[in-house]
């Protein structure tokens, strides 16, 4: 697909169906290509948890049958880019819940926005042709 | 199989070892799986070792920090030892100390549950 292949220039990138099962094979393919490219075991492991609590989200609430995961390294920083076709969720337009105080009342959930907007440095996002495009700056 | 546990019951204490990877695709087993230990053991303290532990999103801290709910209204505890700097980073970040102490190892938390 054109459209796909012109947001993944010089992306190392894989499609997965949106199936918990293929969570082990994201964090696979991730530390796959961290390692080539020798970036160290902390960065891999923030890298690994941002980009696993974004794919959770879209195969339990996006509805979309797949997503795009690519990886680019550049100089100073490390891209990841994930496209879905499900539907809209802009990230920093969710108002995120005190997740300390849920916490504290023994309630899980709602933690993995929380720790994609702590770990990464910078979370761009664009709807195209009905496409959520999250690109993650680490 | 991503998860396996694995158990054993020292003197008033259920340490349940846990290897491989806890996400949502692994979740439902780890509830599954603690529910048959906790009618097996009849067990109030428990000790999650996640030493070998290699992974944990936040659907894993979820289930985690939902069942010690359930067991503290029961009146007992669980106890988190052998956490990677990464697991303890997002322990830290999400506040679970709020409601489940961590320690070193093991050997430390027993410690600690047999003064109780």
């Amino acid at each position: 697909m054109t459209f796909i292949k012109n947001f993944f220039k010089d992306y190392f990138h894989k499609y997965f169906s949106a199936k918990k099962e293929n969570l082990k094979k994201v964090r696979g393919f991730l530390q796959k290509i961290l390692n080539e490219k020798k970036v160290n075991n902390k960065k891999i492991s923030v890298i690994k948890m941002c980009v696993i609590e974004h794919c959770e989200n879209i195969i339990r609430h996006s509805g979309a049958d797949g997503f795009y995961t690519g990886i680019k390294i550049d100089h100073s920083c490390i891209l990841v880019k994930i496209i879905d076709k499900g539907k809209k969720f802009n990230i920093k337009e969710y108002k995120l819940p005190d997740i300390k105080n849920r916490i504290k009342n023994g309630q899980g959930g709602k933690m993995g926005l929380h720790i994609i907007l702590a770990l990464s440095k910078k979370i761009v996002y664009k709807r195209e042709k009905g496409y959520n495009i999250n690109t993650f700056v680490f | 199989m991503v998860l396996k546990i694995n158990q054993r019951k020292e003197e008033k204490v259920v340490v349940i070892d846990f290897v491989g990877e806890l996400d949502s695709s692994s979740v439902s087993y780890f509830n599954l799986k603690f529910d048959e230990i906790k009618k097996e053991t009849g067990g109030k303290y428990f000790i999650f070792n996640l030493e070998k532990l290699e992974f944990i999103s936040s659907a894993g801290w979820s289930a985690i920090v939902n069942e010690s709910k359930k067991i503290k209204d029961e009146g007992g505890e669980i106890f988190l030892a052998g956490l990677d700097k990464s697991a303890e980073r997002i322990y830290d970040l999400i506040g679970i100390e709020a409601i489940i102490k961590k320690f070193e190892s093991v050997e430390k938390a027993k410690e600690a549950i047999l003064k109780k």
